[in-house]
């Protein structure tokens, strides 16, 4: 009986934090999502539209379509570039020895970094007066000397995926790494006793191996990526028109600037929507039925 | 009725005490009056207020001389300064929770119309202090006016003058250019001969190529809306946009970068000696075009007038930062006071021709631009200013017009950087934003 107790005493620290901190705002921007709230009129939300806001989203506003379609664009391009570079850098580094060891703490800064930071320094290196990497790449490639980086389409998504490929990529190489290091050294010796090249032992020992490792930082930077708002506030502003104006910054946009809580609430909803959705896979992938108990 | 002499004098020597007394309360009351009409016995002594304020050198040269309005009242301030780019985001959070604090407020003046529930229309007392509008220019009256309420004073504001390099036009025999398209000539020489072209910009962040195209709209006869219909995708606004759109694409005039650039980006061009040109708020020239980390010197930067797109004359485009009281503020007459004093053109003045520890260009009292004192010491940009000021225009007074303007950036920006055709760009977002405008 005492132990029954207890147990719900020792747990609701832990249920408290995460009411405050996640169940009541997501159940608070929920309802807000079906109210009108625009903050030029009143303080606090007004009338209860229901679906006003969702209909609006989906069918009245080419703007939100187009975010939808730039989000799932970056999470493509930035979840499967990052986990690429993070397992290029694992495939470097996944060996023993004090150097690896200094270099897999190195690895952590960019992680560490603030992303507006991060931004910020971005736009200044891409600045094609004196910007260095701009400076660099014009070196490299007489061909893009005139390139506006941030200045067309196609490169400001390019260089917000770099961006964000830079913050995650080593951060994920080191959970790669870990599982490199885990993979039988039995069975790697045993591909090279067999003939097998580096190659063929990477594609048929390692990679099946590492997949379930790859296949939870596919999943994690997945979700990360969908939140994706800094960069994009700092590197580009949504820019060129709205061609890398995400899901979230559309929905601060509309918050702030347009100051429309129920529909950037609504907005955010359909991205916490979205997010479930790939949460539910991500759990699946950690915990496959039968090993959750 | 006989009147003898001991009536007389007696009379006479009421006459000439009462005088006395009424003279000896009207040089007391005299000596006890403070100025700009701040309340003599300091009846708010040891209120202390808060000011919501952005990052300028404007407002540190305030604070730098807030002890002289503690003195005069017995108020203390405490300024809480914010970077421009969240000042909108920090008011709205303290509209949404209802704070007491700040008291006071300082926002940009089309954000106004959206935000005025939240200040106090301070008509009456500007009334009972005689404080009028009348020494603001109209752009800046207007800007703190809305449905016939004031409610704010404005404390800093914004010309658009065109920066050239006067050096560069001198040598290779050129005038300041008066049009666009004289412009388009004199930049295309410069850009050949020099390497570097118009510091121009059209990102749509932060939606400063909206000013820029406005300009071309105003001048070609063009106009955003009429009678609450959204018209900025007439032929002359196309025109306007084709145009703008041509410096960058076909021209070639503008100097590297101009598709990814905001105005920051265009003053920092021109102060590091990249650009020949600048079109943008007169505040770029005391701090990015000139100053300790750019390349120029007060001898090699010209201003004029932005150039007219129709005719000889161009309408601008103004702006200012109204300081308004917080209707939640529990100090709302003390925080009077400190509006009286902060707006006064006196400290405005001093702050613009003392230079030792900040190089503060804003003023807006009609009498401190055209003072020779405060000419004198800035180069005579304020004069420059004034005459922009006197046929400026303000933003539309809409709730929604920050986010048509966002909307308008957007197209803009496709225009230029996507190849959107510069007609079907405007169309759209005069459908979206009608549809904004109708929504209120």
């Amino acid at each position: 009986m005492r132990d029954r107790h207890l147990k719900y005493l020792l747990m609701m620290p832990a249920l408290l934090l995460v009411t405050a901190t996640v169940i009541y705002p997501l159940g608070y921007a929920g309802i807000i999502s079906f109210m009108d709230w625009r903050l030029s009129r009143s303080r606090v939300p007004t009338d209860f539209v229901f679906l006003d806001n969702f209909w609006r989203a989906f069918f009245d506003d080419p703007s939100f379509l187009n975010s939808l379609g730039v989000t799932i664009t970056f999470v493509a391009g930035s979840a499967g570039g990052a986990v690429l570079f993070g397992l290029l850098i694992a495939l470097l580094l996944a060996r023993r020895g004090r150097g690896y060891s200094i270099a897999r703490t190195v690895l952590v800064l960019p992680f560490a970094m603030s992303p507006a930071l991060q931004g910020t320094s971005f736009r200044f290196f891409l600045n094609p007066e004196f910007g260095i990497f701009d400076a660099v790449l014009d070196t490299l490639f007489p061909f893009l000397a005139h390139v506006d980086w941030l200045g067309s389409s196609g490169w400001a998504m390019t260089w917000l995926i770099l961006t964000d490929m830079w913050h995650w990529g080593p951060f994920l190489s080191l959970m790669l790494i870990g599982g490199l290091l885990s993979i039988p050294s039995d069975t790697l010796e045993a591909a090279r006793v067999d003939g097998a090249s580096a190659w063929t032992s990477f594609w048929t020992v390692v990679l099946p191996q590492l997949m379930p490792v790859l296949a939870i930082a596919f999943v994690l930077k997945t979700i990360f990526s969908f939140k994706m708002f800094d960069y994009v506030y700092l590197l580009t502003g949504g820019g060129p028109g709205e061609s890398t104006s995400t899901m979230t910054y559309y929905a601060f946009r509309m918050g702030f600037t347009a100051y429309d809580m129920g529909y950037a609430s609504a907005i955010a909803f359909v991205l916490a929507l979205l997010l479930v959705v790939v949460s539910a896979v991500y759990f699946r992938l950690l915990f496959p039925r039968g090993e959750a108990g | 009725m006989r009147t003898t002499r001991r009536t007389l004098m007696g009379t006479l020597l009421t006459g000439a005490v009462a005088a006395g007394l009424v003279c000896g309360a009207t040089l007391a009351n005299a000596a006890d009056a403070l100025p700009y009409g701040l309340k003599a016995g300091k009846p708010y002594a040891g209120t202390k207020l808060t000011y919501l304020a952005p990052v300028a050198g404007q407002y540190e040269g305030h604070e730098a001389r807030l002890k002289e309005f503690t003195d005069l009242t017995g108020i203390e301030v405490e300024f809480e300064f914010i970077p421009f780019r969240n000042l909108l985001e920090k008011i709205l959070a303290i509209k949404v929770a209802g704070d007491a604090e700040p008291d006071l407020i300082n926002y940009k003046d089309d954000w106004g119309p959206g935000l005025k529930d939240l200040f106090v229309p301070i008509d009456e007392m500007m009334a009972a202090d005689k404080v009028t509008l009348d020494r603001y220019y109209p752009a800046h009256q207007l800007g703190v006016t809305y449905d016939g309420m004031i409610y704010g004073l404005p404390l800093r504001g914004h010309a658009q003058l065109m920066f050239y390099r006067k050096d560069l036009l001198e040598k290779h025999g050129l005038s300041v250019p008066k049009t666009w398209n004289e412009l388009a000539e004199v930049a295309k020489v410069i850009k050949d001969k020099e390497g570097i072209g118009i510091g121009m910009y059209y990102s749509p962040k932060a939606a400063q190529n909206v000013a820029v195209w406005m300009n071309i709209l105003w001048s070609n006869g063009g106009e955003l809306f009429r009678d609450g219909k959204v018209t900025f995708n007439t032929p002359e606004a196309v025109e306007a946009l084709k145009y703008y759109v041509a410096l960058e694409n076909d021209m070639k005039v503008n100097s590297e970068g101009a598709k990814s650039f905001e105005q920051y980006d265009g003053s920092l061009s021109m102060g590091a000696g990249q650009s020949a040109f600048f079109m943008g708020w007169w505040w770029h020239y005391g701090s990015r075009i000139l100053g300790k980390n750019t390349t120029l010197t007060p001898e090699q930067v010209g201003f004029a007038p932005l150039p007219a797109f129709r005719g000889d004359e161009s309408t601008t485009f103004a702006m200012s930062m109204p300081t308004a009281i917080n209707v939640n503020s529990d100090k709302q007459e003390a925080a009077w006071e400190f509006l009286k004093w902060v707006s006064n053109p006196d400290l405005e003045k001093r702050n613009v021709i003392e230079k030792e520890k900040r190089n503060v260009i804003v003023a807006l009292h009609r009498k401190n631009l055209m003072d020779e004192e405060v000419n004198a010491a800035n180069q005579g940009l304020q004069m420059a200013a004034a005459g922009s000021l006197e046929s400026s225009r303000i933003f539309p007074q809409l709730a929604v017009w920050p986010e048509v303007m966002q909307v308008l950036a957007n197209a803009i920006s496709d225009a230029v950087s996507n190849g959107a055709d510069p007609k079907e760009a405007l169309d759209a977002a005069a459908e979206q934003a009608q549809k904004l405008v109708d929504r209120g």
